[in-house]
């Protein structure tokens, strides 16, 4: 029988298997901030603009899914945007209008918001 | 897209601008052609990814389902990477990213901002990188590795070694050794143990905890299975306070999803070692994060401490041996197991291995949570990762250990932070919190807040706690209200060592350390607000005196703003404040436009 060991290194290649479908073979990921801090700062709203916009047919072929937070309090809410062949950009204090304006300029028209992301 | 499901394997080559300017494309394009001379088209896709953060060490691609990162390529290099990885199975070891350690192998860039740059990462490495509510991302991280590697060639002693080996300390704030610990608990003879993961987190202003759990849920999961296998246990709890029920839906949600694939419950992996974990809610006492009372609570008695020993690990949960650590001390657990504790030791000082969560707050630039290594002085958390002194003013005083801790004053910023070193200067490493402090921080007030809030929080079953805390509390009133005497500072040091050495937990035994370190190293504002009735930093409200002095032009503003009407004056001639009414409240200072308005 297999080892411990080897039945987890076959269900990790299952789970890859499923986030390559998924996720890591998209080529735009959008991940938004979901932590308690995140939420109080309005991350929801922005999740459920992203949602409301993928349940009415639009932004197809785009990722979106949800982290926990990487520490930036003063930041918050956080969305990260990948791109292939770019470099991820993290946008900071993002609401629902400000979302809006990156999924027409950055996410279709391919120019980051460059002030609008972290840089520090 | 489906298709590539089909193949067995998958070579993602990094074209972000750095590694495409490096050779990138050329890489890419080689690999293809390799691929198809070796005739593994059919097997093997090679695809491109976006920046994945490690520019410094570009061009990078990542054979999956491998998981190996490979690093510095050249475009020559794909002849090695087909011929002898894809075709012989033979990684290219000399090419093999050391950022494939557990540490580093967030593939998304942290090292583009400052904030990221300095902090080691370890128990925070999936934060804000993984989805928390999905396996499958865990899994791929190589989530649930260290568990299988312990059930698989390690016995529960060789576990229990490693731990003892990596120097790792309780995170929770004792700082006591946790393979000692576990070691305790092992050799108990018992039917039954258990494992209890502290997640009461009640220092006010702590959130370090509760962001490892919302980001990273299964970690802790498998530190505790890891931590059952080595001492014999086979139920796990965590007690988790019922105000963080985000965190508290995102265990359910990751218990729920580690049963269903055999990671949890009933012959784990098929190596015959049953591990279940209950999430139990505590209703936010502090003492409740006291470990005997954490126990009692859990048991369904009121949580209050009891005397120690027996300690937990020989007489714990309905009496029987229990390991009890803090959620950031498991989450260390499989880092050890995966990357060695030689090399987990080879982070820190002497006495302090691997890293500390801060939860960073107070008068400074960057608020947040950092992971750094330990012996990473004072000044760089403050100044480097956290970006400084909020409007640049300068730094008085840093508070660590929240109301069980101290406060450590400036000429101390260029210590390490390590367990010893901290508890030198009159502070604690504590379990996290970080309170940067300016010169508009008053230190009697900063002691008056934390003893209020143990104040508060004590259980009140041993006398010198309950009554010794309130005794402080009241000199420290009188103390900011202006009707203190110089006596009053020594009567506080006398009292703050008794309920230290006389109370029953740790809870009183630390309550008074924030007013004896405020003494220790600024006592002479506790002079100045006694012998002078002066509040050096402006902040004791009674202690404040506003006055016109002669610049006053009589514009009047002032008195406008006044809500108690206490200015009077006629116009254009200096303006007088009655001070028998005034409430301090500053307006008027705020309001004029000369500086004529004072304040001592
Ligand atoms: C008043 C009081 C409150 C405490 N609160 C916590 C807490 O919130 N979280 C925690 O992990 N440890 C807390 N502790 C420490 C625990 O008693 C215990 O030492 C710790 O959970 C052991 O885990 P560690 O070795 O991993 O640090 C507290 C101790 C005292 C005296």
């Amino acid at each position: 029988m297999a080892t411990p060991l080897e039945q987890l290194i076959s269900m990790r290649n299952e789970a890859i298997t499923r986030l390559w479908e998924h996720k890591y073979t998209t080529a735009t990921r959008i991940s938004v901030g979901a932590a308690t801090c995140e939420h109080a700062a309005g991350s929801k709203a922005v999740w459920e603009l992203l949602a409301h916009i993928k349940a009415g047919g639009g932004l197809d072929g785009v990722h979106i899914g949800q982290v926990g937070c990487v520490g930036r309090c003063d930041m918050e809410p956080m969305v990260e945007v990948v791109r292939a062949r770019e470099i991820p950009a993290k946008y900071v204090k993002v609401t629902p209008e400000k979302m809006r304006r990156i999924i027409e300029e950055h996410i279709y028209g391919g120019k980051v918001i460059e002030e609008w992301t972290l840089n520090e | 897209m489906s298709k590539k499901n089909h193949k067995h394997r998958v070579v993602a080559v990094c074209l972000g601008p750095s590694c495409r300017k490096k050779g990138g494309q050329a890489l890419f394009d080689n690999l293809k052609v390799e691929i198809q001379r070796a005739h593994l088209s059919e097997s093997v896709e090679v695809v491109e990814t976006g920046c994945r953060g490690l520019c410094a060490r570009g061009p990078v691609a990542h054979v999956y389902p491998d998981n190996i990162t490979y690093c510095r390529l050249t475009p020559n290099d794909a002849t090695r990477i087909v011929q002898g990885h894809l075709v012989s199975g033979h990684p290219m070891e000399d090419k093999v990213s050391h950022a494939d350690r557990i540490a580093n192998r967030s593939f998304r860039l942290f090292g583009d901002a400052r904030f990221f740059g300095k902090q080691l990462r370890l128990t925070l490495r999936n934060c804000g990188v993984i989805d928390p509510e999905n396996i499958d991302e865990y899994l791929a991280v190589r989530g649930y590795e260290a568990l299988a590697k312990s059930l698989t060639g390690m016995k529960p002693e060789e576990v229990i070694q490693a731990m003892r080996d990596s120097g790792l300390r309780g995170r929770g704030g004792g700082g006591f050794p946790t393979g000692v610990k576990w070691n305790f608990a092992a050799t108990q003879k018992a039917d039954t143990k258990y494992i209890i993961c502290n997640a009461d987190e009640g220092d006010p202003g702590a959130f370090m905890d509760r962001s490892a759990i919302e980001g990273d849920p299964h970690t802790i999961l498998e530190g505790m299975a890891i931590g059952g296998y080595a001492i014999g246990a086979h139920q796990g709890y965590i007690y988790i306070r019922a105000e963080y029920p985000l965190a508290v839906k995102r265990l359910e949600i990751a218990l729920e999803q580690a049963r269903a694939h055999n990671l949890i419950g009933k012959d784990i992996l098929g190596s015959g070692f049953d591990f279940d974990i209950e999430v139990r809610l505590g209703a936010g006492a502090f003492v409740c994060g006291e470990e005997t009372a954490l126990i009692h609570s859990i048991e369904g008695e009121r949580g209050t401490p009891r005397p120690r020993p027996p300690y937990p690990s020989v007489e714990g949960l309905w009496g029987k041996p229990t390991v009890i650590n803090n959620v950031e001390t498991w989450a260390n657990v499989p880092v050890i197991i995966l990357d060695g504790p030689e090399w987990f030791a080879s982070i820190g000082t002497a006495d302090s291995k691997g890293t500390k969560v801060f939860a960073v707050a107070g008068k400074v630039r960057n608020t947040g949570l950092v992971e750094v290594p330990m012996g990473m002085t004072l000044r760089e958390i403050v100044y480097d990762v956290a970006g400084g002194v909020e409007g640049g003013r300068s730094l008085k005083a840093i508070q660590t250990g929240g109301p069980s801790g101290g406060c450590i004053p400036a000429q101390y910023l260029d210590t390490p932070v390590d367990y010893e070193s901290l508890k030198g200067i009159g502070s604690i490493m504590g379990s996290g919190g970080l309170i940067v402090m300016d010169e508009t921080t008053c230190m009697v007030d900063v002691a008056k807040y934390f003893l209020e809030f143990t104040m508060n929080e004590s259980c009140g079953k041993c006398t010198p706690c309950r009554e010794g805390t309130k005794r402080m509390y009241e000199i420290l009133e009188r103390i900011t209200s202006g009707r203190g005497e110089e006596h009053d500072i020594e009567l506080l040091e006398e009292l703050g060592e008794t309920v230290k050495f006389a109370s029953l937990c740790g809870l009183g035994q630390t309550a008074p350390n924030p007013i004896l370190s405020t003494i220790r190293h600024f006592r002479d504002e506790y002079v100045a607000h006694t012998r002078q009735k002066r509040c050096p930093a402006g902040v004791c409200t009674q202690l404040i005196t506003y006055e016109i002095n002669d610049a006053c032009i009589g514009c009047g503003a002032c008195a406008r703003k006044c809500p108690v009407k206490c200015i009077s004056g006629e116009t254009r001639k200096l303006h007088t404040i009655d001070q028998s009414k005034c409430i301090k409240c500053g307006e008027c200072f705020a309001a004029c436009r000369f500086d004529a308005v004072t304040r001592s």
